[in-house]
């Protein structure tokens, strides 16, 4: 046998290899879908209006605190906050972290909603960077925000879990819309098992192209632009068929970090967000997995299907692409520090099926994808392989591709419902099909590079810009103008600002009276970026 | 639908598709296509395509009704209501809520269900003999039988409309059930009931249903909260069941309305802490506090629980114990944070039997119990201070 031979024999084995595995991992979504189904059908009880009014009235409900980091969100914290302070759940708060944002976020908080610097501290154990204070409103509602020193995402949470003093905490992205009735929806598992379960996520849907008003979605509308409809079906597959199999596994191992509730101290105990990780939400379910299963603990991770929030996804290639990237090094770093649980019986379908999936499919698929169409596309031209090879690749990774997202919508109008709109349905279905025919391919390579960026140890997440979102009462959010010097009277309050201030730099204690005397001047604050006066 | 019947389920739709594939691939494909894996790879594609478009075009049918039957009852909704409202109040229009339901039965059926919720005595009786005469009552009474979980639940929700006392039987069985909107559905008709035999059955179902059931159903419950307090709640809290005490103390919590239930400090020594707990988050709602001592209360502060110990904390302020100030102010260096935050709300809470105490702990060499004693004084001078 020539050398030659011996390469169109190995191109060909290689070939068929890669066909194998694609159409292996488009049966395994088509037969999680299908576990997805029947799945939500059994795990479908829908509260009513009567029973979810009777819930709220009852003061028995575990506590929420609901933690959303923000780093330069001036534009849109006011009316983000506003939205998290009107949630549907009976006792709950708001830690706002701002990240040592670098424009006027904390200003805006503390000119908007009253706020005091407070002698909070945290009773939490995670290591973070400097707070540099908290502040509490004066008028009565459960805000908290902590200003600290610019740590990332996962930093700010871990500063939020430290603040926080409820049971349950839920983290969130500042620039998501909770839904209304979202906290309800996912403290259920919480209410019906609460001994067992330590951690819930929910649908996160695309809120491009819907109604929003006061900072809630009131109607539910598909968008006319052709890359957000492919994202819609991308969301729908991944929740819908993905996670509802796996939360049913007791194996889910992505919470979506811009909406999650935890038990605190479960979290506390696991050592809370890790910092160096870009796919810091992924890493902490699979942690809390790990350290369960190894102290051979009961326990429940939950996903519930309800849409809990609403995100805003990229309307540019150059905006999806970094995000898609950035997932990518986020599942290669989370599959890098735990793969001392894959193929361990001891992790249950967590070490032998989900954890294998996830590596060898959803973090090694697009390569092996990409490296199909390369070898295809080459061997038709060089007649390396026949024709009929070429389109056996195609009919299994394109048309099977275009079947599992047209399977998702369908799933999505089978249970879930949220598209009222016959038109939008249909468009759904037209993306689940053109999603393939070029999108699916672009995606195969931003995601074979952020695979290679994550081996490579790359770490940044990379900007994400937004638009905001649209508010049909509003209009989309208007410049702000810059914060005058805000003079607050209310001795009592001062007399607490200065003491904390005092406190929290060490410089001095004097007593309360002492401090009741100076303060009956103004008194200047000194922040590490800016001065608040105080009257 | 169990774990199992879903790995069935599943199994079996795995198993039909192997098979259509195997069928379209053997007898339709394969006989035009040499290769064998493209045929395969075909045969496969071409079963799914099918089942896509078939459960699409059922898909869109069904959305076409329901928007069709959706628009019928808008338009029905307001000549409906009306013809309802003005029959319940004596006005003869059976003539015309008659043509409604030629038009749509199952827009009647719904509204005089909406309705009976809103009305009583006479009005009530009347819509109860048109809900008779159409045959809904015999209908959701048989429903209530039924094995599917769903219609259970609604046929329970509409046939406890018309039951009495005596016709209880069903709800009785589907306080047990399987499935929790099941069973609470069931108790909530037996709420409406109102019978003390009714009400008695729902609260030890209590400590069978989950915690959410459990919120949802002592909130209904609270309508009775009088009776419940006074003719069952004696009889819950001697239980030997710790779950049955927890369920009525609960109660107490949730209702936050000052009700009598003699005998309570007894249980501060419970060998239960979830007990004991929540005996103090209670002690607060009941008219018999008085009988609390001291001692009681001291104890509270000493568990070996920190959650017994935060809520005595909480306990001795809302009832404004003042000689308990000082076992509070020994709680602020627990090492347990809750019972320390909850002893610093209650000394902030307590006015000046407190508050020289928490200056007292600010200027104290722990630090931690200093910051904590801190902001509880700065919670009492905003008029915000943190009992749950």
């Amino acid at each position: 046998m020539s050398a030659y031979d011996v390469f169109i024999r190995v191109f060909y084995t290689v070939e068929m290899l890669i066909i194998i595995y694609v159409a292996v991992i488009n049966i395994i979504y088509l037969g999680l879908m299908i576990l997805g189904y029947f799945a939500l059908r059994a795990e479908a009880e829908h509260l009513e209006e009567a029973d979810r009014y009777a819930l709220l009235g009852s003061p028995i409900l575990p506590k929420i605190t609901v933690i959303a980091p923000a780093f330069n969100e001036a534009t849109t914290c006011r009316d983000a906050v506003r939205a998290m302070l009107t949630l549907r759940y009976p006792n709950y708060e708001v830690i706002v972290v701002n990240d040592g944002s670098t424009d006027e976020t904390l200003n805006l908080l503390v000119d908007e909603f009253k706020l005091y610097r407070s002698g909070r501290i945290p009773t939490g154990t995670l290591e973070t960077k400097p707070i540099r204070g908290i502040y509490e409103s004066r008028e009565p509602i459960k805000l908290v925000v902590i200003d600290k020193e610019n740590g990332g995402k996962s930093d700010s949470l871990n500063a939020g879990i430290n603040v926080a003093r409820s049971p349950l905490i839920c983290a969130v992205d500042a620039d998501s819309l909770i839904d209304y009735e979202g906290l309800l929806y996912v403290a259920r598992p919480f209410l019906e098992d609460p001994e067992r379960t330590i951690a819930c996520g929910g649908s996160v849907r695309v809120v491009n192209g819907c109604k929003v008003e006061g900072g809630r979605v009131t109607e539910v509308h598909a968008p006319r632009q052709m890359l957000v409809l492919f994202q819609i079906v991308e969301y729908l597959r991944a929740f819908l068929g993905g996670r509802v199999s796996f939360s049913f596994m007791n194996s889910l191992m992505l919470i979506s970090g811009a909406f999650g509730l935890f038990r605190r101290d479960a979290v506390l105990e696991a050592g809370g967000y890790r910092t160096s990780t870009v796919g810091e939400d992924m890493e902490l379910v699979v942690r809390l997995h790990r350290l369960y299963r190894t102290e051979k603990r009961d326990y429940r991770i939950v996903f519930v299907p309800e849409p809990v929030c609403w995100t805003e996804v990229p309307e540019t290639l150059e905006v999806l692409q970094r995000q898609r990237n950035r997932w990518q090094r986020g599942t290669v770093e989370t599959v890098k520090l735990h793969k001392g649980m894959l193929f361990n019986p001891r992790f249950g379908n967590l070490g032998m099926f989900t954890l294998p999936y996830f590596t060898a499919f959803e973090m090694f698929g697009p390569s092996v994808e990409l490296l199909g169409y390369i070898l295809t596309i080459g061997g038709l031209i060089f007649g390396l392989i026949s024709v009929d090879i070429a389109i056996l690749f195609f009919v299994v990774s394109v048309l099977y591709g275009i079947m599992l997202s047209m399977s998702a919508v369908i799933l999505e109008e089978l249970t879930l419902r949220r598209y009222p709109n016959p038109g939008d349905v249909v468009r759904l279905f037209v993306a689940g099909v053109v999603e393939s025919l070029g999108y699916r391919q672009l995606l195969t390579l931003w995601r074979t590079r952020g695979v290679l960026d994550g081996l490579s140890g790359k770490k940044g997440w990379g900007r994400m810009d937004r638009k905001g979102f649209r508010d049909v009462s509003g209009g989309e959010h208007e410049e702000e103008a810059p914060p005058e010097v805000r003079v607050d009277a209310g001795k009592t309050v001062q007399t607490a600002q200065h003491a904390t201030a005092k406190r929290q730099d060490g410089i001095e204690k004097t007593t309360l009276e002492e401090e009741m005397t100076v303060l009956d001047e103004p008194t200047i604050i000194e922040d590490d970026e800016k001065t608040v006066i105080d009257r | 639908m169990s774990r199992t019947s879903v790995w069935t389920n599943t199994a079996i739709i795995l198993l039909l598709y192997l098979l259509s594939i195997w069928a379209v691939t053997e007898f339709l494909i394969r006989p035009r296509l040499r290769s064998e894996e493209l045929a395969l790879a075909l045969g496969f594609a071409l079963v799914q395509v099918t089942i896509i478009l078939a459960i699409l075009i059922v898909l869109l049918t069904r959305k076409y009704v329901f928007a069709r039957k959706h628009a019928r009852t808008q338009r029905l909704a307001s000549a409906l209501n009306d013809a309802l409202a003005r029959y319940a109040i004596g006005d003869d229009r059976t003539a015309a809520i008659r043509s409604l339901y030629a038009a749509s039965p199952e827009d009647v059926e719904k509204h005089i269900f909406i309705c009976l919720e809103t009305v009583s005595g006479t009005a009530r009786d009347r819509l109860v003999s048109l809900a008779h005469e159409f045959g809904f009552v015999d209908k959701w009474r048989t429903r209530c039988r039924t094995r599917e979980p769903r219609v259970r639940a609604t046929a329970l929700q509409r046939a406890g409309q018309f039951l009495d006392e005596g016709e209880a039987h069903d709800l009785v069985t589907a306080l047990a059930g399987e499935k929790p909107l099941v069973r609470l559905q069931a108790a909530r008709a037996l709420i409406r009931l109102g019978g003390l035999n009714d009400l008695r059955d729902v609260f030890f179902s209590l400590p069978e249903q989950t915690y959410m059931i459990r919120a949802i159903i002592t909130e209904e419950l609270e309508v009775h909260a009088a009776t419940i307090a006074r003719n069952i709640l004696p009889q819950a809290l001697e239980s030997d069941d710790p779950l049955t005490i927890i369920a009525g103390l609960d109660l107490l919590r949730a209702w936050r309305r000052t009700v009598s239930v003699p005998g309570l400090n007894a249980l501060v020594h419970h060998e239960s802490e979830d007990v004991r707990e929540r005996v103090f988050q209670a002690a607060p709602y009941v008219l018999e506090s008085r009988d609390f001592s001291l001692d009681d209360f001291i104890g509270g502060l000493r568990d070996e629980s920190p959650l017994v110990r935060a809520a005595a904390a909480e306990a001795a302020a809302k009832l404004g114990v003042r000689a308990a100030a000082d076992a509070l102010e020994g709680n602020v260096l627990d090492e347990d944070v809750g019972a320390a935050l909850a002893a610093v709300a209650g000394l902030a809470s307590l006015g000046q039997d407190g508050l020289p105490r928490l200056q007292r702990l600010i200027l104290g060499s722990n630090r931690r119990a200093a910051a904590l004693a801190f902001e509880a004084m700065e919670k009492q001078a905003l008029g915000r201070v943190d009992l749950s």
